[in-house]
């Protein structure tokens, strides 16, 4: 148990160090990056309580065997004031702990499939539906940790 | 601004018998303007007003692509869930309510992995010299670096465990 309530139940279970990291094009505020595992490697993700799902990286779709059928087919998100095409799918991802306890969850993910000449201007992100919604999580800025555990 | 007529200026308009089919159709259409123009609250107020206990399977998968495509993201996982419980042999229905429901807990009790503090060091001394390429990283050391995710990937034996991504 890495954080409690005052009774002694557990707020987070897991903790893992985080980057904050300037990575929104034409931004260089901050952002809260933090490793995941996605389909069998781990990455990096930004933690992006506004936007939803976890939207990966473009490129990320060579890296992971996803079953073109299992596709939701085309949605559109508009991330940052530009607009994706893309495919939702059901995957797995682990938030990665270096204290206490990891993290598997099944998540909606959003994977971009990019128009000849669109560019992509983004890491990966850790939206609020679809992926960190009903988990607990809070961060120490003063010692750049990231707390997570499930409701 | 777009204005929707209200159903009953439609109804007054029209023959004493009204063409349900046609009333139904036209609350579908208001959907698919919404979505059209990205209008996130009138597509919202749209799908407010349609009795969906009365819509088909085809109607539903059809709302929730237009949710979707209007960005009215958490009405196309409730639309998907209400058509999955409704229609349970639709198997359309049945796969957007398992891709949009909300995320769940699969293992909560799973080791910790000290390699994300070797991997997060690497990044923070060293990722500014790859800006713009893909990177593959084990215990904080470099394996690879490629321009692309593809490229990366044919650099390596295998991607299983590594720490992979794009350096922004």
């Amino acid at each position: 148990m890495v954080l409690q309530f005052a009774d002694g139940r557990a707020f987070a279970t897991g903790a893992c160090p985080y980057r904050d990291q300037p990575t929104f094009d034409r931004t260089r505020t901050p952002r809260i990056t933090i490793a995941v595992w996605i389909g069998g490697f781990q990455t990096q993700a930004v933690v992006d309580t506004g936007g939803v799902y976890l939207v990966c990286d473009p490129e990320i779709r060579d890296l992971l065997n996803l079953n073109p059928s299992a596709s939701l087919g085309i949605a559109t998100l508009v991330i940052r004031g530009y607009e994706y095409r893309g495919d939702l799918h059901r995957v797995g991802m682990t938030l990665l702990a270096k204290q206490g306890e990891s993290l598997e969850l099944e998540v909606t993910a959003f994977i971009p499939r990019l128009d000849p000449g669109q560019e992509w201007r983004f890491p990966s992100l850790l939206g609020l539906q679809g992926c960190l919604e009903f988990l607990r999580f809070a961060v120490d800025p003063g010692t750049n940790v990231f707390y997570f555990g499930p409701l | 601004m777009i204005h929707f007529p209200e159903r009953e200026d439609v109804r007054l308009q029209r023959a004493p018998l009204v063409d349900v089919t046609e009333d139904r159709e036209d609350r579908l259409a208001r959907l698919e303007i919404a979505a059209e123009t990205g209008d996130e609250t009138a597509f919202v107020q749209a799908a407010s007003e349609i009795d969906w206990s009365q819509r088909s399977a085809a109607d539903f998968a059809r709302a929730v692509h237009l949710a979707l495509a209007a960005g009215a993201h958490l009405l196309a996982r409730n639309l998907a869930a209400r058509g999955a419980r409704l229609y349970p042999d639709h198997q359309e229905l049945q796969k957007m309510a398992h891709i949009l429901a909300p995320p769940r807990v699969v293992k909560a009790d799973l080791p910790p992995v000290p390699s994300v503090q070797a991997n997060l060091e690497w990044m923070r001394a060293r990722a500014a010299e790859y800006c713009g390429r893909w990177v593959a990283l084990k215990e904080g050391v470099l394996l690879a670096s490629a321009p692309t995710a593809r490229e990366l990937r044919d650099q390596l034996p295998t991607t299983a465990g590594l720490f992979l991504t794009r350096v922004i």
